[in-house]
């Protein structure tokens, strides 16, 4: 198992940042109100940790006896669709994200199915049950309007938990509803310090200013932290002092890419660009992350006059992306029109 | 001009006779002397000049009403060895005319006549070589065109050069575009010239000066022979065809000479003209009506009936044009009375009007026409049951070539009654069953009664039915096992059937291909249907010229059908058809045949088809199939080098060219969030701004130069690539999902990179004593071996693990699998269908190969399984109402699967 799996912390007591969150949540776990809850922040800060912990807090150790079951829900108009739902007897997780334009009526029937039974296991401390929806940001409006009617009628026998990346695309009927808990991302110094910990149960030795570069790669992405730590380990050990951090391959890949386009500009190249491009999106690499890391790839890599421009067209391209459906058509826009401005440039530096 | 008479076939039939009389005659005639006997026949013939200067005579003998009439015609420039060509034309119209005026008509036709006797010097002028061979020659067009084939096989091979910068070159128009004016010419000024391009023109593209020509009446081929009358030489001419040229001494004009051509041809003919515009004014007839009324050629007709030495000379000279049209014109059964039985029933589409009444009269197919025949002569032999030949027939080819009137034809022709199904009959298994057994069959009562007879041949003898199963490829959704149905029948049928479909090469045919005898029917040639067209176009009363005709036969592919259509359509409002006409009518139709999407990018992005279209012509072939074109455009748009981009010295600025191709694919993205809300809103009024935006508009910016070939779009496999990757990506996700923390985007962005390299590693350092390292390391995440391989697909670049998995070596490999599969797995799945069927087996049958859970993982399970029994009774006690039929049947299953379990159970206990 990875080290990220492997030492996370499972009880509220053993988290380690955020300690005014963690003494919240043991407050609220006191409470026999708790509320419904929606955890929010950038990925790797340790949301769904803390979820996990707050259920053990709740129901016990019980809540750790997890299974996957498989169920089959019919759409009015007749579809059947597949979910995937991961239950224990205390609590049931959902990734609706995954039936994106279904997930409606698997909102309606799975949650109304669980809010409709009440607690049977008598020795349990809450009469409720948890219904965990993750990437909850990926609703649709109509799942999220199914939702907050049952969240009042059924608030008896169910709470929910919801976990998103920003609350944006909550709509705010639900924001209201819950209670709104940011866990930011970790400092450095916090990954710093967990990254020793991990290296000192596995017993290897970890130079610090290693620890830190990877800290800083990261970008304060505690489970990408410790991934990249165990990736090290693989790659090169003893660590040394300035040892290279291995990037995931997706990121290696745009960077190839950026090399790309800043070597040449011409439709012969942007033809190529288009085929990595393809390859990107084929190995389902969100097209947005594609344009976001690609802007800040470009930027590093140009004229200090060109950066703004190119955060411009990529703010630009990426808004019209979400609009269409075909995410290369604008990708290659806006790489083209990159390649136009930096020639441009390149010509009339030239010329001076 | 008249042309009704072009193709007089009769007439035609007994003037060929005598032109080869003549021919013979001419060539035993040391004096270069040319009887001609038959007062119809007009024949032209020109001295061997270059040799003895003389004067050329033609006598023609006339009937006794009429006079000589000699012409003396000057040459023109390029043709001035001619000058001394004395033209003796003898015609009872000319006399007529001389005698002063019958009615307009005659003596339009004269003038006519008379325009195409200045043509025909130039066709006579080459007659100076090769006099030996000329009476052959002249007869037999077919050695011309064998020649010619020669004469480009033997090109082929000398001539290497780039394609790709030929087209380029091609696609590219001419250098001046424009530059020169070109002149209006006398209406078949041309005709009976025959030109060959080499080189490029500045002013004209090689297809518009092909047009020019035609326009005229002139043909043109593609390499040099002894009828060409001109070279035209352009820029970097070829030298294989100069050479040619040179040896069958053909005059060379460039393009200047070209348009000099047609250009003095108007002035010329003035001076005739005026002779005859004279006397029409005297006739009061105005002179200007070109298209005669359906009155005046009702008196036309009247009059060839009085005169029916009409001028000949016209058909003559397409009969040279074109040595095929020249072979025996067949339509002795249109004879006049049935003609006029049709005119009553105006009714009838051309279509079945003129539609072929037996196996003669159908244009090419001879030799499928005999097999066909020969094979229904084996049925009615009785052969086809000892000969162990196919029952049935399989005509294949493109659509209105006539195979299925060729099937109908030739099973009357050979006595049997045809009876057909097409596509608008259901033709699923049952239907075909009741429908078509009773005729496949044929059982007599005499049969069961006397079972020492024959029933086989006798029967069909008498009974004499063909079935012929039209549009066989055509068999839909609603046919269901009608195919199969078909060749059950083929295999045991008594009567013959003939299936015909258009695609040979369709999926649906290919198992009925198996059983039957396959004819391929190929498009006829141009020439052949002209045959038949002539003589309908003269019935119906409409004027043409055989180089339109052409043009629109060629159009529709060889679909007499389609040209006989679009013909009766213009027929309606004109009896009239020009070269200029024919091409209008050829390009209005071309918008109703579907177009395949490789030309119609090229439409969009090729500098002259760009040009020559206009917005709404670009709007329409976008409409030609708005799913695909946008992909299209998308897929190709950054292969073309846009004319836009060059700067005033001709070369491709870049930056230009970057920005041009950027507003392209602005434009082109767009075009997608139209799609997307159009999609979204089911507003489809949207359609034809997707259209300006993912088609018209890129092909603005970037119009211009190919720069390789067109591709198909590679989104749409892209596409369904990334749906096989999402779906896998998910299959991992959702085993895994217990373990890890993160959701799927995460997952794939940091999971899989650091999972490719902790499920690899120990087995790249290791080999095969990694192996378990391996496999524990996928059972802690309930990774089963399909999600382990899809892992390794999922990396991009250089350290994905496909690449990895390369350097492993296939011992590794091959114990890696040996091992997985040995172990069991755990899963964090509960599949009822899985588990209940993997219980049963090894209850009773153990095998070693299957997998064998060890018992703490059935105990975990059943504790489980219990819990999961309990929860349903209390949900389904709590009364939910909207349980759904599904939900109901994993209930069961589950209690089957808990039941097996507590079976095991107890034999457990008792071992």
């Amino acid at each position: 198992m990875l080290w990220v799996d492997k030492y996370r912390p499972n009880s509220l007591e053993k988290l380690d940042y955020h300690e005014n969150i963690t003494k919240q949540l043991k407050a609220l776990t006191q409470l026999n109100d708790f509320p419904h809850i929606i955890f929010y922040g950038p990925p790797g800060a340790g949301k769904k940790t803390r979820i996990n912990c707050v259920l053990k807090e709740l129901f016990g150790s019980g809540v750790e006896k997890m299974k996957t079951i498989q169920k089959e829900y019919q759409t009015p108009s007749g579809r059947k669709i597949d979910l995937n739902l991961v239950v224990s007897n205390y609590h049931i997780e959902l990734n609706p994200g995954q039936v994106t334009t279904q997930d409606r009526v698997i909102i309606q029937n799975v949650i109304k199915e669980i809010a409709q039974t009440q607690q049977i296991d008598s020795t349990a401390q809450k009469r409720f049950k948890v219904v965990l929806l993750n990437e909850a940001d990926h609703l649709s409006k109509d799942a999220q309007h199914a939702l907050r009617r049952t969240m009042e009628k059924y608030s008896a026998n169910l709470r929910l938990i919801l976990c998103c990346d920003n609350t944006s695309k909550i709509i705010s009927p639900i924001q209201s509803r819950c209670l709104l808990l940011r866990i930011s991302a970790p400092e450095e110094k916090d990954i710093v310090n967990i990254l020793n910990q991990v290296a000192s149960k596995e017993g290897i030795k970890l130079p610090q200013k290693f620890a830190y570069t990877i800290a800083n790669k990261s970008n304060r992405n505690l489970r990408r932290a410790l991934l990249m730590l165990e990736t090290a380990r693989v790659q090169q050990y003893p660590f040394s002092e300035d040892q290279n951090v291995i990037l995931p391959d997706w990121e290696v890949y745009i960077k190839n890419l950026t090399n790309m386009i800043l070597q040449e500009q011409s439709p012969e190249r942007a033809l190529q660009v288009r085929g990595k491009l393809y390859e990107l999106i084929t190995h389902c690499i969100p097209p947005t992350l594609i344009i976001k890391t690609l802007a800040i790839e470009l930027a590093q890599n140009v004229d200090n006059q060109l950066k703004g421009r190119i955060f411009q067209e990529a703010a630009k391209y990426e808004a019209n992306l979400q609009k269409g459906n075909k995410a290369i058509f604008h990708i290659e826009a806006f790489v083209i029109k990159v390649m136009a401005i930096y020639k441009k440039y390149i010509i009339d530096m030239t010329k001076f | 001009m008249d042309i009704r008479n072009y193709f007089n076939p009769v007439t035609n039939k007994s003037k060929r006779k005598k032109d080869n009389e003549q021919s013979k005659k001419e060539d035993d005639d040391s004096n270069k002397r040319v009887k001609v006997v038959d007062p119809t026949t007009f024949f032209t013939k020109n001295k061997n000049e270059e040799k003895k200067k003389e004067k050329s005579t033609i006598e023609i003998k006339d009937s006794p009403s009429n006079e000589n009439l000699s012409k003396k015609v000057r040459g023109k420039t390029d043709i001035d060895k001619n000058k001394d060509n004395v033209i003796i034309i003898d015609d009872s119209v000319e006399s007529k005319k001389i005698t002063n005026k019958k009615k307009t008509n005659s003596s339009k036709e004269v003038k006519g006549m008379s325009e195409s006797i200045v043509k025909k010097r130039a066709s006579t002028s080459k007659f100076k070589e090769n006099k030996d061979k000329e009476a052959d020659l002249a007869n037999n067009k077919a050695v011309e065109t064998k020649q010619k084939e020669e004469q480009e096989e033997e090109e082929k091979p000398k001539k290497k050069f780039n394609y790709r910068a030929y087209l380029a070159k091609k696609s590219a128009g001419p250098k001046a575009p424009g530059s020169k004016v070109i002149p209006k010419g006398k209406e078949n000024c041309l005709l009976g010239m025959t030109f060959v391009f080499t080189g490029d023109l500045s002013s004209i593209s090689r297809e518009d000066a092909t047009d020019l020509v035609k326009r005229y009446g002139g043909r043109v081929t593609g390499a040099p022979s002894s009828k060409t009358t001109y070279l035209v030489v352009g820029e970097d001419p070829g030298a294989s065809k100069l050479e040619k040229a040179k040896k069958h001494n053909i005059k060379q004009i460039d393009e200047d000479g070209l348009l000099n051509l047609i250009g003095s041809s108007l002035n010329e003919d003035d001076e005739q003209e005026s002779k005859d515009d004279i006397d029409i004014v005297e006739t009061n007839k105005p002179e200007h009506i070109k298209k005669p009324l359906p009155t005046s050629s009702k008196k036309s007709e009247k009059l060839s009936e009085k005169l029916p030495e009409k001028p000949q000379s016209l058909s003559s000279i397409i009969n040279r044009k074109s040595g095929k049209m020249r072979k025996e014109v067949k339509i002795d059964k249109m004879d006049i009375d049935e003609d006029i039985k049709y005119r009553n029933n105006d009714s009838l589409l051309w279509v079945d009007k003129y539609k072929p009444k037996n196996v003669n009269e159908i244009i090419g197919h001879k030799t499928n026409i005999d097999r066909i025949r020969s094979w229904l002569k084996d049925w009615k032999s009785g052969a086809i049951f000892k000969k162990d030949s196919p029952k049935a027939l399989l005509l294949s080819g493109p659509p209105g070539i006539g195979k299925t009137t060729a099937a109908i034809l030739c099973s009357e022709a050979e006595g049997f009654k045809p009876i057909e199904f097409n596509a608008s009959d259901a033709r699923s298994k049952n239907i075909l069953k009741n429908t078509l057994s009773d005729l496949i069959g044929n059982h007599t009562m005499t049969e069961y009664f006397n079972k020492n007879s024959k029933p086989n041949t006798k029967i069909n003898n008498d009974i004499n039915n063909v079935i012929i199963m039209d549009e066989v490829d055509g068999m839909s959704s609603g046919d269901r096992g009608g195919n199969a149905e078909l060749i059950q029948m083929i295999k045991k049928t008594k009567t013959p059937i003939i299936c015909i479909c258009n695609d040979r090469q369709s999926p649906k045919i290919r198992t009925l291909a198996n059983y039957t005898m396959d004819l391929r029917f190929r498009r006829p040639d141009a020439a052949a249907i002209m045959k038949r067209i002539g003589p309908i176009c003269q019935k119906e009363n409409l004027q043409f010229l055989p180089n339109s005709i052409e043009q629109i036969i060629q159009s529709t592919q060889s679909d007499i059908r389609q040209v006989l259509n679009s013909l009766a359509t213009y027929r309606l409002k004109a009896t009239r058809i020009t070269y200029d006409d024919s091409k209008e009518l050829v390009k209005k139709s071309e918008k109703d045949f579907s177009q395949n999407p490789f030309s119609l990018v090229q439409k969009f992005f090729n500098l002259s088809e760009y040009r020559s279209a206009s917005f709404a012509d670009r709007m329409d072939y976008f409409f030609e199939d708005y799913e695909l074109m946008p992909l299209m455009i998308q897929e190709n748009y950054l292969q073309i080098s846009p004319i836009l981009a060059k700067n005033e010295r001709g070369k491709v600025d870049p930056v230009k060219a970057l920005n041009l191709i950027s507003e392209a694919s602005d434009s082109i993205a767009y075009g997608d969030i139209i799609n997307n809300t159009l999609r979204r809103t089911n507003n489809w009024s949207l359609l034809s701004v997707q259209g300006s935006f993912s088609c018209a508009r890129p092909s603005y910016f970037v119009h211009g130069l190919a720069t390789g070939q067109y591709n198909f779009p590679g989104w749409l496999g892209q596409n369904s690539k990334a749906g096989k990757y999402k779906r896998c990506l998910h299959e991992i996700y959702s085993h895994s999902c217990q373990k890890i923390s993160s959701n799927l985007n995460e997952f794939r962005q940091e999971y899989i990179p650091s999972l490719t390299q902790s499920l690899l590693n120990p087995i790249l350092k290791n080999g095969v004593d990694g192996v378990p390292d391996v496999i524990e390391e996928m059972d802690s995440y309930f990774i089963s071996k399909e999600d382990f391989d899809m892992i390794m697909e999922m990396g991009v670049g250089d350290k994905s693990g496909e690449k990895m998995l390369k350097k492993i070596d296939s011992n590794t490999k091959r114990t890696f699998t040996r091992l997985y599969n040995k172990e069991s797995h755990p899963t964090s799945f509960i599949a009822p269908i899985t588990v209940n069927k993997k219980v049963k087996v090894e209850k009773v049958v153990p095998d070693a190969e299957e997998i064998i859970d060890n018992d703490e993982n059935i105990d975990d399970n059943e504790d489980e399984n219990e819990e999961d029994i309990l929860n349903d009774k209390v949900l389904s006690a709590a009364g939910v109402k909207n349980k759904t039929k599904s939900k109901a049947k994993t209930t069961s299953k589950r209690a089957s699967t808990s039941s097996a379990t507590t079976k095991r159970k107890t034999m457990k206990r008792k071992k």
